[in-house]
C-alpha cells in the first residue's frame, strides 16, 4: 500500500501543477481538470459531478470562443486593470 | 433569462450553501461547494459579453482547482487517519492543503488574484452573490476545522495589507470591492483560531455593509469613480448617507464597521499578539484611504465644481429599496447591540 499511495500523490501533484502552470489553450486546462477528478476510491459518486463540471467546463470553452474568438488564455486581457 | 432557468440556478445556490452547512463528511461538503460553483456560472455568464464570459471562465478554473485541493487533503486524510469528519482533521499535511483551498474558494491573499478581474467582469447582482452569499460555505467549512496554525495568520495579515493596497489604484468600483472583500476576509481569518464566534459576527456585518453598497450602485447605476460622482443628481437623500456606509466599512466609531475591528483587536491583545494587531490596525487604514476617496467623490464634488462626468439620464428607480434601506439601516448603526449580538453568538 505505500508505494501505491506514494504513486498517487506524486500523480495528483504532477496533474496539479500542468493545471497550474498557464498553457497555451483552455483546452488543455480542462483535460488537466478531468485527470483531477479521478482520484478518489468513491469513484462513481464524483464521476457524476466530475461529468457535470466538464461539462460546464466545454460550455465555457464554447462561449469563450464565440465572444473572443479563439481560446488563446494568455491573450485574454479585457478584465486586467 | 427565463424566470424558470434563474430559479433553478438561485434554488441551487441556496442548496449548495445548505448541504455544505448541514454537512459533518467532508465528500458532502465537497458536493455543496461544487454545487454552488455550478449554480453561479450560468448566472455570471447568462450575458454573452466578452467580460462576464472571461470572468466565468476564470472563477470556474480557480473554484475547481480549490474543489480538487480540498477533496485531496480529505482523502488524504481519510487515508492516514481514516476520519472523514470535518472537526477530525488531524494530519497536518491535509490540514495545510485544506486551508490552501479553502483560502483559494474565498479570495485569502495569496490566492486573491482571481478576485478582482472575476468582480469586474460581473454585473452588479451577480457580483453581490459572489461576494456574500458565496463566503458562507467555505467559512463554515474553516470554522469547523481546529486550525492551530501561523501560515493562517501570515494570510490573514498579508489578506488586509494587500487589500489595502491593491485597492489604492483603482477607478473601477467592483475592483475597489473586490479588494475591500479580501482586507475584511483578512480580518475574519485573523481571529479564527481564538475566537470563531468573532469570524462568525464579522462575516455577518461584512454581508450587511457589502448589500448596502452594492445596493447603493445598483441604484445610481454606476460602476466608477466618475459616474459615482453624479449621484447626488440622481437621489440626493443617499448620497447623504453613503459616507457613512462607506465609513463603516472603513471601520470608524460609532458605525458597525468598527464593532468587529474593535473586538478582534481586543481579542488578540488577550492573546498577546499586540505587534500583530498593531500591523493589522495600521493596515486598515489602507482601505480607509479608498473609501474615504470614494465617498469624497461622492458628496464633496459638488457643483459649482466641474463635473467629471456629463450628466446621466435620471430615471425612477425601478427596483424595490428595501433591500439598500434595511441593510443601510444595520451597517449604520448597529453597534449599540453588538454586546448582544456577541452574547447571542458566543
Amino acid at each position: 500500500k505505500g508505494p501505491k499511495k506514494v504513486l498517487v500523490i506524486v500523480a495528483t501533484t504532477i496533474s496539479l501543477w500542468v493545471f497550474v502552470a498557464k498553457r497555451k489553450h483552455l483546452l488543455n486546462t480542462l483535460l488537466r481538470l478531468e485527470v483531477l477528478g479521478y482520484e478518489s476510491y468513491f469513484i462513481l459518486f464524483f464521476l457524476t459531478l466530475a461529468a457535470c463540471e466538464g461539462a460546464l467546463g466545454l460550455a465555457l470553452l464554447v462561449s469563450i470562443v464565440r465572444s473572443h474568438g479563439n481560446d488563446c488564455f494568455r491573450k485574454f486581457r479585457v478584465l486586467q486593470c | 433569462m427565463n424566470p424558470y432557468i434563474m430559479s433553478i440556478f438561485l434554488l441551487g445556490l441556496g442548496l449548495g450553501t445548505t448541504i455544505t452547512f448541514m454537512s459533518s463528511h467532508w465528500l458532502l461538503a465537497w458536493m455543496g461547494l461544487e454545487i454552488n460553483t455550478l449554480a453561479i456560472i450560468p448566472l455570471m455568464a447568462q450575458h454573452h459579453h466578452p467580460r462576464s464570459v472571461e470572468a466565468s471562465t476564470k472563477y470556474f478554473l480557480t473554484q475547481a482547482t480549490a474543489a480538487a485541493m480540498i477533496l485531496f487533503a480529505s482523502s488524504t486524510n481519510a487515508w492516514i487517519t481514516g476520519q472523514w469528519d470535518i472537526n477530525e482533521l488531524s494530519h497536518p499535511m491535509s490540514s495545510t492543503i485544506m486551508m490552501l483551498g479553502l483560502a483559494l474558494k474565498i479570495g485569502l491573499a495569496p490566492l486573491h488574484t482571481w478576485l478582482p478581474e472575476v468582480l469586474q467582469g460581473l454585473d452588479l447582482t451577480t457580483g453581490l452573490i459572489m461576494s456574500t452569499w458565496q463566503k458562507l460555505a467555505p467559512f463554515s467549512l474553516l470554522m469547523q476545522m481546529n486550525l492551530n496554525n501561523s501560515v493562517m495568520i501570515t494570510m490573514a495579515i498579508m489578506s488586509t495589507m494587500i487589500g489595502g493596497w491593491g485597492g489604492l489604484n483603482q477607478t473601477q468600483l467592483r475592483k475597489i470591492l473586490a479588494y475591500s472583500s479580501i482586507a475584511h476576509i483578512g480580518w475574519m481569518i485573523l481571529v479564527l483560531q481564538f475566537s470563531p464566534s468573532l469570524t462568525l459576527i464579522t462575516l455577518m456585518i461584512y454581508i450587511f455593509m457589502t448589500l448596502s453598497i452594492f445596493c447603493l450602485f445598483k441604484m445610481n447605476k454606476t460602476t466608477s469613480i466618475n459616474s459615482l460622482a453624479m449621484s447626488w443628481s440622481k437621489s440626493p437623500t443617499i448620497t447623504a448617507l453613503s459616507p457613512l456606509i462607506l465609513l463603516s466599512l472603513g471601520g470608524l466609531p460609532p458605525l458597525t464597521g468598527f464593532g468587529p475591528k474593535w473586538m478582534i483587536l481586543s481579542e488578540l491583545t488577550k492573546q498577546d499578539l499586540n505587534m500583530i494587531a498593531t500591523i493589522t490596525a495600521l493596515s486598515a487604514l489602507l482601505s480607509l484611504y479608498f473609501y474615504l476617496r470614494l465617498s469624497y467623490a461622492m458628496t464633496l464634488t459638488l457643483s459649482p465644481n466641474t463635473t467629471p462626468i456629463t450628466n446621466q439620464w435620471r430615471f425612477n428607480t425601478k427596483q424595490p429599496t428595501i433591500h439598500l434601506s434595511i441593510s443601510t439601516m444595520l451597517s449604520l448603526m448597529l453597534l449599540p447591540l453588538l454586546p448582544g449580538i456577541m452574547t447571542i453568538i458566543n
